[in-house]
């Protein structure tokens, strides 16, 4: 067992009939590091709106040192789980909160790019991605939780929780990946793209981009008051520029790069944990976080991004490694 | 007041723009791209507008107006703007199958929706109202306030998949283009507008642009007077008034001048598109400058907090029509709205929103507020109502198709 297996926060709060119950414990969780990779500004990129001839650049970076010739390959599946804590996610389940506020979860959806594994040393190897429709193009792959039931009804029916992909052979021990979608193609038209870049949810009209994460949780009718809910898009925010005069750029790229350490990908899970996420808040009351204003302050940093310059933290609480059986299957 | 010499035209608003100490337009004004040789009293046509490949689509420009931007890869086609009319109008394309674009752009509004704040096909409520979409065409961006938004067929997007709010509330390209493509009547549209192509996103949203680039209004009375020559078709109360919007009391035309009556302008064969942004003073709501959230303007795009209350300045050609006015409706009434550019910002005293918007650091220097008599009122009001163009409102060409 790993050490976030072994230090997943224990349900402390009664049972409810019918009811999952999940619980917050921030200081037993085990936050893995989140690199300074890919924290920089944007820079204008070549694919601006609708402009012809530019050619999106789909092609996963090349980024560990070059490798013997011709490396046996090996498929490889990088499964992601939700959860609400210790409780599996799905859209029609429910979940108490501290306070005694039930809600579900109404959204989950990040996009992840230039996935790598890590060797005992520490040395990364890109994952090639498979070319998967509609879920995997190039670098980028969209993990989709939400299945448009219960309180996701807003959302689409189709899920997808791996990125598939082939890796050389080797014995690997962590996992590395980058939120977001690549700067390249942010701000190009999602109508020329293959999908999951083309519209839909996960597109950002009003700042000409993606939502590389999309979590959301709403509060049910009770006792405890007006039911809330909480809402959380991240994407590269405080935008500047003209597509058709050299591009768009973004002040705060709000992409980072996730470190997690003794990951293997034959037997353990990514657990994305949206109990951790919306974990200590009133849902009472509503929150929402588009990428900017004060509200953003505590999630963005669960996520591991600094809201300020959308520069990568150095801990995130979003993602850790469990095991494949744990949350949505 | 006589009307100025026919080939003068807006030219002359031009030329009172540039004496204005204030312009920031290195590009010239709007007249600078009239069409060589055109004269008043002929439609001209776009054929020499540098986009060949509009040949292929009559323009009916009203005097004066320059050819509009077309780009290069979404040529103007008959055939375009007849598809995309049928989209427009077609509730199809939103997720409930209740509302269309339509639906919040009414054409006997000016492509407005005649409510302050738009309700999308779930009964959201939108923070800000539905523009006009008359002569959008030459909109140097789109939208109340967003500083790059330039393309009508990217902005189509916004309303189908946005969901904060849900206006059309589609959730999947994918699923749109099925649906479209399962629609018998549609194909040779289809078909006819892009040849060889399956229904698309990319195809839908074309033609969509294509029709609003077809919406074009600039034959208001007001219109036959100056540019045509026409004497009496604005009342001497209107061309007192359009002398009050001219002069450096009242500031209208800084802007509010041009052709497109905005300062926001874009058209073919211009390299350097204004895309200006005004705080007028309509909020102050911590006496530092700021409007109330969500619509904060240009600064919710760029994070910018000297954008703070920048909106675009939308056109003034049918603005009879499109009440209540401002980004959010939160004024009733033109004759209101002149009240609010008398003070200097509005200022209001309890309640929501309320603040001194004439002490608005951030405010724009045009709004220095001024003092109006109760005739200069009639005749500002009476110079704006001459901006009402009714063939446009009432033009079976932009008509609901299916009806």
């Amino acid at each position: 067992m790993t050490e976030s297996h072994a230090s997943r926060f224990s349900s402390s709060f009664l049972v409810v009939p019918a009811l999952a119950c999940w619980a917050i414990c921030f200081a037993c969780s085990s936050p893995h590091t989140a690199g300074p990779r890919s924290d920089e500004p944007e820079t204008p990129g070549s694919a601006g709106s609708g402009a012809a001839g530019s050619e999106p650049i789909l092609e996963a970076p090349v980024r560990a040192p070059p490798l013997d010739a011709a490396p046996a390959q090996r498929p490889v599946r990088i499964r992601f789980r939700a959860v609400v804590g210790d409780e599996p996610f799905a859209c029609g389940a429910t979940y108490l909160d501290p306070g005694g506020v039930a809600f579900s979860g109404a959204d989950l959806r990040a996009f992840v790019q230039d996935v790598g594994l890590l060797d005992a040393d520490g040395v990364e190897h890109p994952v090639a991605l498979d070319v998967r429709a509609p879920w995997q193009q190039g670098s980028v792959a969209l993990i989709d939780f939400e299945d448009g039931s219960g309180a996701c009804a807003a959302g689409t029916r189709d899920v997808n929780l791996e990125v598939s992909g082939t890796v050389p052979e080797g014995d690997y021990r962590g996992l590395v990946f980058s939120n977001g979608v690549p700067e390249q193609l942010n701000h190009a038209d999602p109508a020329q793209l293959p999908p999951p870049l083309q519209a839909g949810s996960m597109t950002w009209g009003w700042l000409l981009g993606y939502r590389f994460l999309m979590a959301e949780v709403v509060a049910l009718p009770g006792d405890a008051g007006a039911p809330g809910s909480a809402l959380l898009h991240v994407g590269s925010s405080a935008c500047a520029g003209n597509p058709s005069q050299g591009g768009v750029v973004c002040a705060r790229a709000n992409r980072n790069r996730v470190r997690l350490d003794d990951f293997d990908p034959d037997e353990d899970a990514v657990l994305v944990d949206l109990g951790r996420l919306f974990a200590g808040i009133d849902l009472t009351r509503l929150w929402t976080c588009h990428s900017s204003g004060a509200e953003c302050e505590l999630f963005f940093g669960r996520v591991g991004l600094d809201l300020a310059t959308g520069s990568a933290l150095e801990r995130q609480d979003l993602y850790r490694v469990g095991a494949l059986d744990e949350g949505q299957r | 007041m006589r009307p100025r010499s026919v080939s003068s035209g807006y030219v002359s608003v031009l030329a009172v723009v540039l004496l204005g100490a204030c312009t920031t337009s290195s590009s010239g004004g709007p007249a600078a791209a009239l069409p060589p040789g055109s004269t008043a009293g002929e439609d001209s046509g776009a054929s020499d507008a540098g986009v060949s490949e509009a040949a292929t689509y009559a323009w009916q420009l009203p005097p004066g107006f320059p050819a509009p931007r077309v780009p290069e890869d979404n040529p103007m086609t008959a055939a375009k703007v007849e598809l995309g009319r049928r989209l427009f109008y077609d509730t199809r394309l939103s997720e409930n199958g209740t509302y269309s674009c339509a639906t919040c752009h009414l054409q006997a509004l000016a492509f407005t929706e005649g409510k302050g704040r738009a309700v999308g096909s779930t009964g959201q409520v939108h923070p800000r109202g539905s523009m006009s979409l008359a002569n959008v065409a030459y909109a140097a961006t789109l939208t109340w306030g967003h500083p790059f938004l330039d393309s009508l067929e990217r902005q189509a997007q916004l309303p189908m998949f946005g969901d904060t709010p849900v206006e059309l509330g589609l959730r999947s390209q994918a699923e749109l283009e099925q649906r479209l493509r399962e629609i018998p009547e549609y194909a040779p549209w289809f078909a006819e507008a892009f040849p060889g192509e399956a229904p698309s996103l990319l195809a839908i949203e074309r033609a969509i642009a294509s029709f609003e680039r077809s919406l074009i209004s600039g034959r208001a009375p007001f219109d036959r007077w100056l540019v045509a020559g026409e004497d009496g078709a604005i009342s001497e109360s209107a061309k007192r008034g359009y002398a009050l919007f001219n002069t450096e009391t009242f500031e209208c035309y800084h802007c509010h001048g041009g052709f497109a009556f905005t300062d926001h302008v874009v058209y073919a064969d211009e390299a350097f598109p204004q895309t200006l942004f005004h705080n007028t003073g309509l909020y102050n709501v911590d006496g530092q400058g700021s409007f109330p959230a969500p619509n904060t303007g240009v600064e919710s795009v760029t994070g910018n907090p000297a954008d703070m209350g920048r909106f675009k300045a939308p056109t003034l050609r049918n603005i009879e029509v499109t009440a209540p006015y401002m980004h959010d409706g939160s004024i009733a009434t033109l004759s209101e709205v002149l009240d609010h550019y008398a003070a200097g910002g509005r200022t209001i005293a309890a309640g929501e929103g309320a603040g001194v918007g004439s002490a608005n650091p951030l405010k724009s220097n045009f709004v220095r507020g001024f003092r109006m008599t109760e005739a200069e009122r009639v005749d500002l009001l009476a110079f704006l109502t001459s901006l009402t163009d009714v063939e446009f409102l009432t033009s079976p060409e932009h008509s609901d198709p299916w009806q």
